[in-house]
C-alpha cells in the first residue's frame, strides 16, 4: 500500500467513524488500514513529514490523506506553529451500565 | 525511554505486586521510573507503596474527569524508598464514589495515552509501568497498544491458561514489539523448569520468569515493596532479573 490511488481507494469504502473509533476498531479494521492506525498510535502524535514517511507518500499526498482520515473520524489534527500533527480519535469510553440503586449507593451520584 | 504494560486475564495473579516490584528495583538501578494505576475499577497500587488516601490530593481520576493536569497527580516516592533513580507514582482513587464516578460516566481512552506521552517527556523517564486492570477492556487494549513491552502474569491455573492465551493474541496483532510471560505464585512442588517449557511452548512466547509462592510476601499483606524489604530474598533477585531484562 504504497500508492496514493490505493490509499485514495481504501478510504473511499472506509465508513465514517462519527465518535472516533474504539480498540476492537484497531485490531478489526482492513489490514492497511489497521496496521497504519496501531502505528499511529504506537508512535502517538505524529507531525505530517513523518505520516508522510509513514504513508511512503509525498507531504502533499500525505497532507490530503490526512485530511480524509481527519473527516472520516479516525484521526485528529492539531495546528501547531510548525507543521500539523496527527493523532488517533478515539471514541469515549462506553459507560457502566448498572441501576440507579447501585450507582446510588456507591456515592449518591 | 519505554513504556511497560502489566496485564493478566484474571484478577489476582499479582499483577500490582509485580507492577510495583519492577518500578521500584528499575529505580533502584539508577532509572527514571513513572508507575500508573490504569485499574479505576479496583485501584490499589498506592497502598502498596505505603501512600495514604489522605495523601492523595489528586489521582489519575482528577485527571480523566478534566480537574487536574496529570503533573499535579504525581507523587515522587524516591526518597521515601530510599532509591538511587527517581520513582513517581500515578495513582488511581480508591474512594467509592470517585470510582463509580468513572465507571458511570466513561472518560475519553486516550486521555490515557495523552497523560503517558506528558509523563515521559515531562519527567524524562527511561520507563513508564502501567498497572492495567485484568481482561481485556478499553484500557487494557489501549496499554498494549502503546507498550514497548507487556509482561502478562499467569498462575499455573487452567483458568489462567485460557485467558493468557487470549491475552497474547492481542498483544501479537497489536504489534506489541516485546511481550513475555510472567508464571506467578508457582508451589514448590511444581519443578520451575517444566512450567516454564510448557508455558513458553504452549503460547510461543517467552516466560520472563517463573515467581515461587513465598510465604513472606503474603505474610507482608501489601504493606510495602516486597524487594526493598527482603533484598537478599531469592524472589528479590528474580524480580531484578525482570528489571534487568527490561533495562537490555
Amino acid at each position: 500500500m504504497e500508492n496514493f490511488s490505493d490509499w485514495q481507494e481504501t478510504l473511499l469504502h472506509l465508513p465514517l467513524f462519527p465518535d472516533g473509533v474504539v480498540m476492537a476498531d484497531m485490531l478489526t479494521l482492513p489490514a492497511p488500514l489497521g496496521s497504519f492506525l496501531r502505528r499511529v498510535l504506537r508512535m502517538r502524535q505524529l507531525p505530517l513529514s513523518q505520516l508522510a514517511q509513514l504513508l511512503q507518500l509525498s507531504s502533499e499526498q500525505a497532507a490530503e490523506i490526512g485530511q480524509i482520515l481527519v473527516e472520516k473520524g479516525v484521526l485528529q489534527r492539531h495546528v501547531t506553529d510548525a507543521e500539523p500533527e496527527y493523532k488517533v480519535r478515539f471514541a469515549p469510553k462506553s459507560k457502566t451500565r448498572l441501576s440507579d440503586q447501585v450507582w446510588n449507593a456507591l456515592g449518591d451520584l | 525511554m519505554s513504556i511497560v504494560s502489566v496485564q493478566s486475564f484474571r484478577r489476582g495473579t499479582g499483577k500490582t505486586t509485580i507492577a510495583a516490584n519492577v518500578a521500584a528495583m528499575l529505580a533502584w538501578h539508577g532509572q527514571r521510573v513513572g508507575v500508573v494505576d490504569f485499574n479505576f475499577a479496583a485501584p490499589g497500587l498506592h497502598i502498596l507503596f505505603n501512600l495514604s488516601e489522605d495523601e492523595l490530593l489528586h489521582t489519575l481520576n482528577d485527571f480523566v474527569w478534566g480537574e487536574c493536569e496529570i503533573e499535579t497527580a504525581v507523587y515522587d516516592l524516591s526518597e521515601r524508598l530510599a532509591l538511587r533513580g527517581q520513582l513517581l507514582l500515578v495513582p488511581a482513587s480508591t474512594q467509592p464514589r470517585q470510582i463509580a464516578r468513572v465507571l458511570r460516566g466513561g472518560y475519553y481512552v486516550n486521555l490515557l495515552s495523552d497523560a503517558c506521552n506528558v509523563l515521559l517527556d515531562r519527567f524524562q523517564l527511561d520507563f513508564l509501568l502501567l498497572d492495567t486492570a485484568a481482561g481485556l477492556t478499553e484500557d487494557t487494549q489501549l496499554a498494549m497498544a502503546i507498550a514497548d513491552h507487556v509482561l502478562t502474569v499467569l498462575r499455573p491455573d487452567q483458568q489462567d491458561y485460557l485467558g493468557t492465551g487470549l491475552i497474547i493474541d492481542v498483544a501479537r496483532r497489536l504489534d506489541v514489539p516485546q511481550a513475555k510471560l510472567i508464571v506467578n505464585e508457582v508451589p514448590a512442588a511444581f519443578a520451575e523448569k517444566n512450567v516454564q517449557r510448557e508455558v513458553e511452548q504452549a503460547y510461543g512466547c517467552v516466560v520472563t520468569a517463573v515467581l515461587p509462592h513465598t510465604e513472606q510476601l503474603t505474610l507482608m499483606g501489601s504493606s510495602g515493596i516486597f524487594a526493598l524489604t527482603y533484598p537478599d530474598h531469592d524472589l528479590t533477585a528474580r524480580l531484578q532479573r525482570i528489571a534487568a531484562t527490561l533495562m537490555l
